[in-house]
């Protein structure tokens, strides 16, 4: 069973353009597909097309099925109500989408709150436990404080304890580890993949890392100028890409095992 | 190798009065160039900052940049990398400890100092954009830096703007072009050339390839090897990418929560590094070549406590952290010739 089906998804921003360009891909249920691509590739703009999120003025051609739904032709009200519940989403800094002036444990409030009746003691109580289970220590701490008073990497996770707190069927994810260091960064992946493991949520990650494609993806997809230009699995896109856009972009990572550069060059 | 100063070294320049006959971290290198920046127990503590407390930035570093060398420094955010640039720099003073540049102490010679070691040292940043002046010129941005030193008139200037746009694998066409007509690739290339442009002896490249997509990092990276190779400079290369710091560097130095936690060749980081923290960096790079399964920490929160402590500033997190760890730093020693690390672990 698919889970997402795009067909044919073409957005544009200003008439001259596409930002993405005629994008098809299915999401097997359970699964953790990633996008790849240079910067500018598109690969945002497919991930808010799907979700609906794109600004007003972005023109949106073909077809996205999610859970059956149609995501285009669906009111903006039942998207928001599918957000958060069904569909959670994560960007890359999490904190810039944070109230800076109102503490964790109240936002955890207000987000539980959109989607069922919870009293102040069950937000507390929930959002305690799911921020134990991305390792966040002291979660009581955490909830009384303010977004400037975490870490990167802490709000971070916090930003990933709320998007799994409902048990979503699908998370889509925009960089969420880009800027994050190194340690960090393998954390948060590990933490993702767990959730798959545990709770079956598909994935769909943007990333310019190839490393962590290729570590958790089932599928990846490589974007170029708004075009997806290979399409498989990951040992397939990996160990056998079938473009040579994908050839060179493997070819320039800088790899631990390589020979080095200060060596080979100059 | 003597170690490199008091286990608990303070901030106070009295502790460093007892190691002044120590050159600090690399004095065992076998190579014979010269020396052309040296930094000796070098240490920061900003007063103020978040917690209203002092922050321990960076605490007793030693390392040398011989000519026509590449150290890299790596490490996760915050363990001080850039404050070890900003101090060489003079954009902010140094607490205590020696900084040498060409033989020259230059420690807090301050602002009205630093013009001179500018043509000795030259930076270059992640963001090339923040150096453009948004509506200055590709080639008035070249030709400013070699007005500014008095180095030619302004006719050699602009036939010298061509060359340096040579040098950088860049068309001359583009001086012409402001610095948003860029891409961030030509834009890196431009700063980088501005920074040779005066013939310095050292750069200090400062997470100067991290921003790049993949392929133009690649480019770059490049290009900076045949720079140093062609004028014979010396890199300070700070990052936080593993496999880019090896691949262009002769040696690694590893800094975590403001300390030096070891200092190997750049040859044998993967398979020889044996600090407990390097070793946990190498086992967070994700790698298209493996797709094994990595054990990977999941409590950790950040290292602002960790600076604090008495003992290993790693032993909150390190997996072999015993006893004395918590209450003894440990000193960097020798390992073997240009292997040193920090650590109380005895067998590696
Ligand atoms: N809000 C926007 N308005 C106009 N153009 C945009 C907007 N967002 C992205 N673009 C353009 O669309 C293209 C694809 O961008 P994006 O999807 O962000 O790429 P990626 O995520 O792969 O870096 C780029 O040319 C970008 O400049
Ligand atoms: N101007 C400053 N005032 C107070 N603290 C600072 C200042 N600059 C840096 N720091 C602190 O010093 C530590 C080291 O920072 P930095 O050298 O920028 O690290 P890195 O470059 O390795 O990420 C951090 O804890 C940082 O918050
Ligand atoms: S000194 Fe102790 S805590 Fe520090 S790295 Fe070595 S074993 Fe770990
Ligand atoms: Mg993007
Ligand atoms: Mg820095």
């Amino acid at each position: 069973m698919n889970i997402l089906e795009v067909e044919n998804l073409s957005i544009t921003y200003d008439r001259e353009k596409s930002a993405v360009d005629h994008v098809s891909f299915s999401v097997p249920d359970h699964s953790i597909i990633c996008l790849v691509g240079e910067s500018g590739s598109g690969k945002s703009t497919v991930l808010h097309g799907i979700m609906g999120l794109l600004p007003r003025s972005a023109l949106v051609k073909g077809k996205v099925t999610l859970f059956g739904q149609d995501m285009i032709k669906a009111k903006k009200s039942r998207l928001n109500q599918m957000r958060g519940k069904d569909i959670a989403v994560i960007f890359q800094d999490t904190g810039r989408y944070m109230n800076p002036i109102s503490t964790i444990g109240a936002q955890y409030r207000e987000f539980l709150r959109q989607h069922g009746k919870y009293s102040k003691q069950e937000c507390r109580d929930l959002a305690a436990e799911v921020l134990r289970r991305v390792h966040l220590q002291e979660p009581e701490r955490v909830l009384d404080s303010y977004p400037f008073e975490l870490s990167g990497g802490m709000r971070q996770r916090v930003g990933i304890a709320m998007a799994i707190t409902l048990n979503p069927k699908i998370l889509f994810a925009d960089e969420p580890t880009s800027a994050l260091d190194v340690t960090v960064q393998a954390q948060v992946i590990r933490q993702m993949m767990n959730l798959r493991t545990k709770y079956g949520t598909s994935i769909i990650m943007v990333t310019h890392n190839m490393g962590v494609a290729a570590y958790m993806a089932d599928y990846i997809g490589v974007m170029q100028n708004g075009k997806l230009v290979e399409w498989g699995t990951a040992p397939e896109v990996i160990h056998n890409p079938k473009q040579e856009y994908t050839r060179n972009l493997l070819a320039a990572i800088v790899e631990m095992d390589d020979e080095r550069l200060i060596l080979s060059c100059g | 190798m003597k170690d490199m100063g008091n286990a608990d070294n303070s901030i106070v320049p009295s502790n460093i009065e007892n190691n002044t006959d120590n050159t600090g971290g690399a004095e065992a290198s076998v190579s014979e160039d010269p020396v052309i920046l040296e930094l000796k127990h070098v240490c920061k503590t900003f007063k103020g900052g978040k917690k209203s407390t002092e922050t321990k930035a960076v605490q007793d570093v030693s390392l040398v940049v011989r000519q026509g060398k590449s150290i890299g420094v790596v490490g996760e955010s915050g363990c001080g990398k850039s404050t070890i640039a900003r101090m060489i720099t003079q954009f902010t003073p140094t607490s205590s400890g020696q900084i040498l540049l060409d033989g020259q102490d230059i420690t807090n010679i301050g602002p009205s100092g630093a013009k001179e070691i500018y043509r000795k040292v030259q930076m270059v940043f992640q963001d090339p954009y923040s150096v453009f002046s948004p509506r200055m010129q590709v080639g008035t941005f070249l030709e400013e830096g070699l007005l500014h030193f008095g180095i030619m008139s302004h006719a050699e200037a602009a036939k010298e703007a061509v060359a340096l746009m040579e040098q950088v694998e860049l068309s001359p066409d583009l001086l012409t072009r402001f610095p948003h007509q860029l891409s961030g690739g030509q834009q890196q290339r431009v700063a980088i050339a501005r920074a040779i442009s005066i013939k310095p002896k050292l750069l200090i490249l400062d997470e100067a390839t991290s921003a790049l997509d993949v392929s133009v990092q690649k480019q770059v990276l490049k290009l900076l090897v045949k720079l140093q190779k062609r004028n014979n400079l010396s890199y300070l290369f700070i990052g936080h990418d593993l496999a880019v710091i090896r691949s262009i560097t002769d040696q690694v130095i590893v800094m975590y929560a403001g300390r030096l936690m070891e200092e190997i060749d750049s040859e044998e980081l993967d398979y020889h590094a044996c600090h407990p923290y390097t070793q946990r960096l190498l086992g967070s790079v994700f790698s298209i070549h493996d797709r094994d399964v990595k054990e990977i920490e999941l409590e950790y929160l950040g290292m602002e406590d960790d600076r604090e402590s008495k003992g290993c500033v790693f032993c909150n997190r390190c997996p072999y952290a015993m006893d004395i760890c918590s209450k003894e730093a440990p000193v960097m020693r020798t390992l073997h010739d240009n292997h040193r690390i920090a650590c109380h672990l005895k067998d590696f």
